[in-house]
């Protein structure tokens, strides 16, 4: 399924949206050498990562990289992984790496890790960790994210 | 950074998911693999720091619901102190404008039946000192409470603190762009007065009911205001000395500098009420001056274009 059409506000319209990476440079990716596709290539790069690593999961993004802004500077993103990823982390530091917070800032995004057998947890079941951006801060409208199989 | 209720209401939601996803993560692995919350836990940490910064921020700056804050800068205002004589003034000056403006604005003033009934102006234009806020001087004030109005624009005293703060963003553009008057100068002067070493800037922050203003007074708004109620410009010829008579009927009065000729000067109808303010009191006047035939060198003005009061108490002669 196409990724829907922005908003007037510039986000995508409410809910999670599917869509696979291809899909997200083709729609959010920019144009060769503009600050949307550095962007772009550190996410595309990110993954590829991930997913040499074996890491399973669910991608849900956010911020302004998939927002009608020009040039978004950085993406956010709330990485639900499989649980095996655990066992591969604490046998592969460069693993680990991947979802470490001051590296991911140096790199220029920002990474939350969640397992996605927690979601079911009683203590967040009164809020979904996968909605937790699902609301512009400053409208307080529901807005859309993207999610993204690994 | 967080600016209204509804943000508020937002980013306490969004600390509270975050922090029980973390608490659901600590627990996950408390047993099982302990030595990977510390990597996992530090993207939620940092963005639980950065919330409860905004949303400290955010109520720090707003003591109480009041629609009114008044935030106080400057070297001179330490964090959560301040001189009892500068919250006085500054307290009495936004009430003395509110009014000036709400006489303005808002209607006539109040007789002595409405003021029995609570609903004259100085009534309607009351401001009540609600809380100040740790960390910072903030005051936040609510008017007084007034009479309901059908339409909020008959709304006396919201209309007044919106005008003042108008005027005051006016005067931060230029002295050109000031559609007030004079009655509103000083008014304002009263709180621009208080914008000097040790007070950097003043800022007043109105919001309620959809109604949102906001307007830095500081040294340049005094100098502005003060050039506007008759402060002379850098190298600008001006006649000082005490004003001694008015004639009303063919709008001229006299100036009589030391040691020097009585100078008579033509004024305009609008500056009539200040001048007769102040009489027998020493002033500084600047305006068109025209040479006259005789007495030789003495000289005239033909148009008073500003003048200030030098000396609030009249001089004695």
């Amino acid at each position: 399924m196409a990724i829907p059409q922005f908003r007037d506000d510039g986000w995508l319209p409410q809910g999670h949206h599917a869509a696979s990476i291809d899909q997200v440079e083709a729609r959010f990716g920019g144009d060769p050498g503009s600050p949307r596709a550095t962007v772009m290539n550190k996410l595309k790069a990110w993954t590829g990562a991930l997913r040499d690593k074996g890491v399973r999961g669910l991608l849900v993004l956010d911020g302004s990289f998939i927002s009608s802004k020009r040039n978004p500077g950085d993406f956010d993103v709330l990485l639900i992984y499989d649980d095996e990823f655990e066992q591969i982390m604490e046998a592969d530091a460069e693993a680990a790496s991947l979802i470490d917070y001051a590296t991911c800032k140096g790199h220029g995004f920002d990474v939350l890790a969640y397992a996605r057998s927690s979601l079911d947890a009683p203590r967040v079941l009164l809020a979904n960790p996968l909605e937790v951006w699902d609301v512009d801060g400053t409208t307080k409208t529901k807005k859309g994210v993207l999610e993204v199989q690994l | 950074m967080i600016s209204s209720p509804s943000e508020l209401e937002v980013a306490l939601g969004q600390l509270d998911t975050f922090q029980a996803m973390l608490e659901t993560m600590r627990q996950r692995l408390a047993s099982s693999r302990p030595s990977l919350f510390p990597q996992l836990a530090e993207g939620y940490l940092a963005r639980i720091r950065a919330l409860e910064a905004d949303v400290i921020a955010y109520l720090r700056e707003r003591p109480a619901a009041a629609p009114l804050t008044v935030r106080i800068a400057g070297p001179e205002i330490h964090a959560g102190t301040i001189r009892a004589t500068l919250a006085v003034q500054l307290i009495g000056g936004l009430q003395s404008a509110l009014y000036q403006l709400g006489g303005l604005y808002g209607g006539q003033p109040e007789a002595a039946t409405q003021e029995r009934e609570g609903t004259g102006l100085r009534a309607l234009l009351g401001l009540n000192l609600v809380a100040t806020a740790p960390g910072s001087f903030i005051l936040a004030m609510d008017l007084a409470p007034r009479q309901l109005k059908l339409f909020q624009e008959y709304d006396t005293a919201a209309e007044a603190l919106t005008k003042l703060i108008d005027h005051i963003n006016e005067l931060q553009q230029s002295p050109d762009a000031f559609t007030g008057q004079r009655p509103a100068l000083r008014g304002i002067k009263k709180i621009s007065a208080l914008a000097k070493r040790g007070v950097e800037v003043i800022t007043l922050k109105y919001e309620e009911e959809g109604r949102h203003a906001q307007a830095d007074v500081t040294s340049l708004v005094n100098e502005r205001v003060e050039f506007l109620l008759g402060g002379p410009t850098a190298g600008e010829r001006t006649v000082v000395g005490q004003l001694i008579e008015i004639n009303i009927e063919d709008n001229s009065c006299v100036v009589h500098p030391d040691n020097e000729h009585r100078v008579t000067c033509d004024y305009e109808e609008s500056l009539e009420d200040d001048l007769i303010a102040a009489l027998k009191k020493r002033i500084e006047m600047a305006g068109q001056f025209v040479s006259v035939e005789r007495p030789q060198g003495h000289y005239r003005i033909t148009r008073i274009e500003r003048f200030r009061v030098l000396d609030e108490e009249p001089t004695a002669g």
